[in-house]
């Protein structure tokens, strides 16, 4: 379909039209939602024939720079928790080397593609359910007007090594943030995703953070996870197409940008619901591929 | 270009010549590897002064480690189970003008080197019908049987080959043989442009190309704050 371009690293050949297209169209959905977008952008990806270990890395560029545009606005108003960030970032930095190792010893084993595309099927499947569940019940209290529970404290909130974070007035183990970070960590290395989605109910309802500077913080965190990722992946697997990143990158800012100013004029919530509907689609393709039918049985790699 | 194709007329007519050597010139004595590269073919043309020739070509990309990959059923998934590795294998080949008997004849009789212009490499997987297959389906392995030629009239001939995007850089040695003569040239595939440079650069200065990666995401991400920030 219309003019191809082939990416050096990725040795595959793409529709640069298309790939535009999807890129602004998942653009435009991250916009809508407040979402990455990486867990959906990341399977497009590797349905287009992009090796599966180039999608997740080229992919963490993209979100490191998306982020950095967001998280602008949010210091600008003063809406990002450093400490906190700080904490889940030095997590997030052993999450992503732990997580780049173990991509290497798969990719040595000939796994690496079987167990991303399990991680994801698990994943996404979780991930949709979550917000299908979420969206139906939201839209139910809405209308009830029943309130949200916050958070409760459980004996994470116990552990040693406990500290003050002024600007969430928390005073909670580091250990916590650090966890967090490594856990995420890992899942962007392997997933080429920001890791917001998992951040974000993580920060509100097992921190227990404000609801106001969780965005801003979950995107200070998400430069620092996806940078490592993408350096690492560079110095180790050689797997990040920086032509491709900048195809994904044009075309997401701008997708974002209409998404965000179409966020005030249609009805988010029942949006969401096909969001996730959406998400359940990829998931299911991925199952299909996986368990019952894969594109091809039998595979050959050249290495000169 | 006409001198180009000289250079390639002279080369031909002073390459390895077992016996008396058809003169042959090429489309191109260098295939460039550019981003936009959607493959290409490479056209040999020759003068024959002979009624019904048997034109045929042998073409050899430059050395390769093959791993061919199977997938197996292992507690309901489909897993990579079993993998084989050739090394020291030539990562493309195309033979044209040959019939499947042909092939199967010189497999059988182990004798495909001597029909093969480099015989230093193993052609095992050439052999293989699954593998030749898989590598068929990348367009690395072209089999074009006779008649595959294409007759210009008043003596000249023209054979095409595919080049894939997926075609690896380096030497591709040519044989071309008529009723039983060969001639041998040498076609060069290289990396070009931002493709050369890119992937240059992503495996000698891998740390350097990571951090180029990170400032051209930051780079922007900080503009595309800057210009709807304004704006809105």
């Amino acid at each position: 379909m219309g003019f191809e371009l082939h990416f050096p690293i990725a040795d595959v050949s793409v529709s640069f039209p298309l790939l535009m297209f999807l890129g602004f169209a998942v653009g435009v959905l991250s916009g809508l939602f407040g979402v990455g977008g990486g867990f959906l952008m990341t399977p497009i990806l590797f349905f287009l024939g992009i090796p599966k270990l180039v999608a997740t890395s080229t992919e963490a560029v993209q979100i490191a720079g998306s982020s950095l545009s967001g998280v602008l606005g949010h210091f600008r108003r003063k809406n990002v928790d450093l400490k906190v960030g700080s904490f889940i970032a030095f997590g997030g930095l052993g999450g992503t080397t732990a997580g780049v190792i173990l991509t290497r010893w798969l990719r040595s084993t000939g796994q690496v593609d079987t167990v991303i595309e399990v991680t994801y099927v698990l994943f996404l499947g979780f991930i949709g359910s979550l917000m299908l569940i979420e969206s139906l019940t939201s839209r139910a209290r809405s209308r009830s007007g029943v309130a949200k529970r916050s958070h409760a404290h459980t004996f994470l909130h116990r552990m040693p090594w406990r500290l003050k974070f002024p600007r969430s007035k928390l005073y909670m183990s580091g250990f916590l943030p650090i966890g967090l970070g490594f856990i995420v960590g890992i899942l962007t290395a392997l997933l080429g995703v920001g890791g917001g989605f998992i951040m974000v109910p993580a920060m509100i309802y097992i921190l227990g953070m404000p609801t106001l500077v969780v965005i801003g913080t979950s995107l200070f965190t998400v430069i620092f996870l996806t940078a490592s990722v993408a350096l690492q992946q560079s110095l180790v697997n050689v797997s990040v197409d920086i032509l491709l990143a900048l195809c994904l990158m044009i075309g997401g800012v701008l997708g974002a940008q209409v998404g965000v100013r179409l966020a005030s004029r249609l009805p988010a919530q029942d949006l969401r619901i096909w969001l996730a509907i959406l998400v359940l689609v990829v998931c299911g393709k991925l199952a299909w591929d996986l368990f019952v039918f894969p594109p091809a049985i039998s595979s050959v790699e050249v290495a000169v | 270009m006409i001198g180009r194709m000289m250079l390639c007329f002279v080369v031909a007519l002073g390459g390895n010549t077992a016996l008396a050597a058809p003169p042959f010139i090429f489309n191109q004595d260098t295939i460039d590897v550019t981003t936009n590269f959607r493959g290409t073919n490479l056209e040999l043309t020759t003068f024959l002064d002979l009624d019904n020739p048997t034109i045929q070509m042998v073409i050899v990309g430059p050395r390769a480690t093959l791993t061919f990959r199977e997938k197996e059923r292992r507690a309901g998934m489909w897993v990579n189970a079993s993998k084989v590795s050739v090394e020291d294998t030539a990562s493309y080949f195309a033979f044209i003008g040959f019939n499947e008997g042909d092939l199967e004849y010189m497999c059988a009789s182990a004798d495909l080197q001597g029909y093969a212009p480099k015989t230093d490499l193993s052609f095992d997987w050439v052999c293989d019908e699954e593998q030749r297959s898989l590598m068929a389906e990348k367009g690395l392995f072209v089999f074009i049987p006779p008649g595959g030629n294409q007759n210009l009239g008043r003596g000249f001939h023209r054979i095409t080959a595919f080049v894939p995007p997926t075609a690896k850089p380096g030497a591709y040695d040519v044989r071309l043989s008529v009723n039983g003569s060969y001639a041998d040239a040498q076609i060069d595939v290289r990396r070009a442009g931002l493709e050369r440079l890119v992937l240059e650069t992503a495996q000698n200065s891998r740390l350097f190309y990571g951090i180029v990666c990170l400032v051209l995401a930051a780079l922007a991400g900080y503009l595309t704050n800057l210009i709807f920030s304004r704006r809105s």
